[in-house]
């Protein structure tokens, strides 16, 4: 899975261009996909659709896959 | 009321609902309908009718297996009473996954309160079908009196006959008896097997990636999930089918007119060359960045007596030259089109050649192109305990997937549900009773020494919560119990591998217990964090320690289930887990 990283107004923003453009026919699904805060709060994540690329002003970066410490260990 | 010889009637014991070689009682364990024998008045004035009390499972039910003639009508009937005011009840035939719901009253017009119900069907092939007088879809336990159950040809119930019990034999076993059919009192049950033969139930809704249509997936013959249909389902996302999307609209050296008549066919779409090297289709049809393979199939008719006499597609890649014979119309399928470009053209060709004269005429019909690698994804794991807690995720990225490029995903020849550690979960409504739960997962993790939730249950009204999962316990991979309230309250010590597991956890406010195929772990605490969030699967609560492999099944109980947890030997076993072991094969 990739990822577009930047702001949170800027992945909700792309989260709601593939929504658009899925128009999504079923009962159930409705949404692309979540934002993801960073641990430190500084940035946010939101899946990247392969098909569907953010508009041409955002700032938002490209990622092949989120690094660890979006992901922190945490002991179960 | 007539009492005779039963010659009428195909059932047996009509006035015995106690005996169990003729009315078989489902659940069967502690949870199994009551049955007081000639504990009521009966519609004659004596005291033959029977209370039945059903427990709240919506597939409790007394059973009874007649042997039918094929595609015949017949008519069941039974004298039903309330014990007080009304009550619902269902008349079932099982095999033919039909029922319907009968109110019984106090005030029935058949004599001492009774009222006479009826439910006719039509059989499909000869051979048993098995009826049930079956508990209502609310769950909920309540007592019905039955007296004088019948079985007749034809589409009215007729005069009421006595049918004595069988004498001697056993009880015939069920077509198929799931899990529920054996354990009553379940609370939440999801599975990619049957959970009971009584009810008519779907495993799972599933959304394919081709075109986001979603569809429910039920259940075959024999309990499985039915994967014909959700493949069947899933493969067959139309790209583009000029019945919904219309005409084809590029063209290329040479003209389009609509709405043609050729052939015995109108509304044909018919081309023709202007040029050598002549082209149609239709332009950005494949998505950008699309690596999906594709199916092609179109009507193609050519006239006599031309030059041209074949297609190939030129994009999205170029395929083998498609011989037509003149004057009939032929059906073209190009399969394995693998969407390397956003276009789809076709060529015309002269025995293989697109060097054609201008003027050459191609008439095409039914053009419809089918994704064959679409993911089918999980929108819903239905509860098919009839509690209604229905596990979803209407988010598509978070769906997990149970067809994966247009392959089913199995583990251990059987269906399962493909979690992809990131951020894939389902919520489920929140229970009251934690942390008195018992849950058993069938699932096979694809990752160690990793902090990974299978399970997150939680109390609807408070911080309670039980959360199963695993993670890199002292030096080991182990799976690990931790209760949100505070305390990690089962730390299990069983170090773990990639293996498929039955993972059973007990839990009540005073004691927690882990079991990984049948195998006790250890009980340890530590101090922890209070954490809240919701009930999910594959997720901590809060969307977080995403688990990563597959799951099968999940079965929970409100309630401690250790004196019915039973044990696992190999291909088999005893109580819950012996159950769910002869099934998955696990151990």
């Amino acid at each position: 899975m990739s990822w577009y990283i930047g702001t949170r107004e800027e992945v909700e923003q792309y989260n709601e261009k593939v929504n658009e453009a899925k128009a999504y026919k079923g009962s159930i699904t409705s949404n692309w996909a979540n934002p993801r805060q960073h641990p430190d709060g500084s940035k946010w994540a939101i899946a990247a659709n392969n098909s569907i690329e953010p508009q041409e002003d955002s700032n938002l970066i490209f990622e092949v896959q989120l690094s660890d410490d979006w992901t922190p260990e945490v002991e179960l | 009321m007539g009492s005779g010889g039963g010659l009428g009637n195909l059932l047996k014991a009509s006035e015995e609902f106690q005996q169990t070689r003729d009315w078989v009682r489902y659940p069967t364990n502690s949870q199994t309908p009551t049955v007081n024998d000639d504990s009521r008045p009966d519609p004659n004035g004596g005291t033959t009718a029977d209370q039945v009390g059903f427990t709240a499972n919506t597939s409790a039910r007394l059973q009874q297996t007649v042997t039918l003639s094929a595609s015949t009508e017949y008519t069941f009937s039974v004298y039903a009473r309330a014990v007080s005011g009304t009550v619902d009840f269902r008349m079932r035939n099982v095999t033919l996954k039909d029922a319907e719901v009968k109110t019984a009253t106090t005030t029935g017009p058949d004599g001492g309160g009774f009222t006479r119900f009826t439910y006719t069907f039509t059989t499909t092939t000869a051979g048993p079908y098995e009826l049930a007088l079956q508990n209502d879809t609310n769950a909920t336990a309540k007592d019905v009196i039955f007296w004088g159950a019948m079985l007749n040809q034809g589409g009215t119930a007729l005069d009421y006959e006595y049918a004595a019990p069988t004498t001697g034999g056993s009880a015939p076993a069920p077509a198929y008896a799931g899990f529920g059919d054996a354990f009553g009192g379940v609370t939440a049950y999801y599975s990619l097997r049957q959970f009971t033969e009584a009810e008519t139930l779907n495993a799972i809704r599933v959304r394919r990636s081709s075109d986001d249509t979603e569809q429910d997936i039920g259940f075959d013959a024999n309990g499985d999930l039915d994967t014909t249909a959700l493949l069947a389902f899933v493969n067959s996302g139309k790209l583009w089918d000029t019945a919904t999307d219309g005409n084809l609209t590029y063209v290329n050296r040479s003209s389009v007119e609509n709405n043609q008549s050729v052939g015995g066919r109108t509304g044909v779409q018919k081309f023709t060359s202007t040029d050598t090297n002549a082209f149609f289709g239709q332009t950005n049809l494949f998505p950008t960045g699309d690596t999906n393979d594709y199916t092609i199939e179109l009507d193609v008719y050519i006239p006599t007596g031309q030059d041209v006499n074949g297609v190939r597609t030129t994009q999205p890649f170029t395929s083998s030259a498609q011989t037509i014979t003149q004057g009939e119309w032929t059906t073209i399928t190009i399969t394995g089109v693998n969407s390397s470009n956003v276009n789809f053209i076709l060529n015309m060709l002269d025995d293989g050649s697109n060097a054609i004269s201008a003027g050459q005429v191609v008439y095409v019909d039914t053009v419809t192109i089918t994704q064959t690698t679409a993911d089918g994804a999980v929108t819903t794991w239905y509860d098919q305990s009839g509690n209604g807690n229905d596990a979803t995720n209407s988010t598509e990225s978070e769906q997990p997937l149970v067809v994966s490029a247009g392959t089913l995903v199995e583990e251990n020849s059987k269906a399962a549900v493909d979690f992809d550690g990131v951020d894939d979960n389902f919520d489920i409504s929140n229970f009251t009773s934690v942390p008195t739960i018992s849950q058993f997962n069938v699932l096979k993790p694809s990752a160690t020494n990793v902090d990974e939730t299978f399970t997150s249950i939680q109390n609807a009204t408070t911080t309670d919560g039980i959360f199963l999962g695993q993670g890199n316990l002292g030096t080991e991979a182990k799976f690990g119990l931790r209760n949100y309230q505070g305390a990690d309250i089962a730390d299990s010590g069983i170090a773990m591998t990639l293996q498929q597991y039955l993972l059973a956890a007990i839990t009540t406010s005073t004691t927690a217990q882990i079991y990984a195929n049948g195998v006790a772990g250890a009980i340890s605490a530590k101090a922890r964090g209070s954490v809240s969030g919701d009930t999910q699967i594959g997720a901590n609560g809060d969307d977080g320690h995403s688990f990563s492999g597959k799951f099968q099944e999940l079965i929970i109980f409100d309630s401690d289930q250790s004196a019915n947890r039973g044990t696992v030997t190999t291909g088999g076993g005893t109580g819950i887990e012996g159950n769910i072991n002869t099934y998955f094969d696990i151990v």
